[in-house]
């Protein structure tokens, strides 16, 4: 991957992993009942937005689990290895991509 | 089975009263501030409304669901709200009723940590008769056993 540039945008991917994580839950706990559309409608808005190859990436990583995985005390929790401090580093300054350079995961890194 | 490993009497309010959303989700989560689960109670509330003014949590028959992920949870954890008689107003929609509370918090970093179980919970709900009976426990222990032995 190029140093300088990159098309992921980890709050838009965030925010879709979580709008899919929503309509599981609608599934389950209204049973198809609910008014779903308004959720799945800014499903398809926001991945308009995405890189399409972001996005099939992203679909990969989701159909195994999840796509966005948090960054707590510079351990992947999608993986539980350890991101290199220089790593971390680059993806904070948004010099890299924010993904997890064991398993794939794109991340989200917590304070 | 699952449920049993969130039951506990400590985790069970009964006469859960009115108010506003707000001061019904404040009354839920307390007992996960008390155990230290849920470490910031306004940003947990914060999370909560706000998921809950995107989609109702609420089914048919008025049990809700309220759940949000957020920054300000440490592990999975469940309060089960049983209102005062007649139930109490959740929803938005007029005239519906809420008798039952299954409040959910769930840690940011693991977003799908409670699916399992919000399947037991959804399919606890489906039928009157055990809500019924969990809703006439005399004491939070014999509702914490009730649901905690469910086997769903
Ligand atoms: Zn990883």
């Amino acid at each position: 991957m190029d140093e300088d540039e990159h098309n992921v945008d980890i709050d838009k991917l965030s925010r879709l992993q979580e709008l899919e994580i929503r309509i599981s839950e609608l599934d389950i706990v209204h049973q198809g009942s609910a008014d779903a559309d308004a959720v799945h409608t800014q499903r398809e808005a926001l991945r308009a937005q995405i890189d399409p190859l972001v996005l099939s990436r992203f679909d990969r990583l989701r159909a195994a689990g999840l796509a966005v995985a948090h960054v707590r005390g510079g351990m992947c929790l999608s993986c539980n290895l350890s991101i290199p401090q220089g790593d971390l580093n680059r993806i904070n300054s948004g010099k890299v991509e924010p993904s997890c350079p064991n398993c794939g995961s794109f991340v989200h890194v917590d304070v | 089975m699952l449920l049993k490993n969130f039951m506990k009497a400590d985790r069970v309010i009964l006469g859960l009263e009115g108010g506003s959303q707000e001061q019904i989700l404040r009354t839920l989560i307390a007992p996960m501030v008390q155990i230290g689960t849920v470490t910031d109670p306004d940003q947990m509330v914060a999370d909560l409304l706000r998921r809950e003014s995107e989609v109702t949590t609420v089914i048919d028959n008025g049990i809700a669901f309220p759940h949000a992920r957020s920054n300000a949870v440490r592990a999975l954890s469940l309060t089960v709200g049983i209102a005062v008689e007649g139930g109490v107003s959740f929803a938005s929609a007029a005239n519906l009723k809420t008798p039952l509370f299954f409040c959910l918090a769930i840690p940011a970093f693991a977003p799908t940590a409670h699916m399992r179980l919000l399947q037991s919970l959804a399919l606890f709900s489906r039928e009157m008769n055990r809500v019924e009976r969990l809703l006439q426990s005399a004491t939070p222990a014999a509702a914490a056993r009730y649901l905690g032995n469910f086997k769903g």
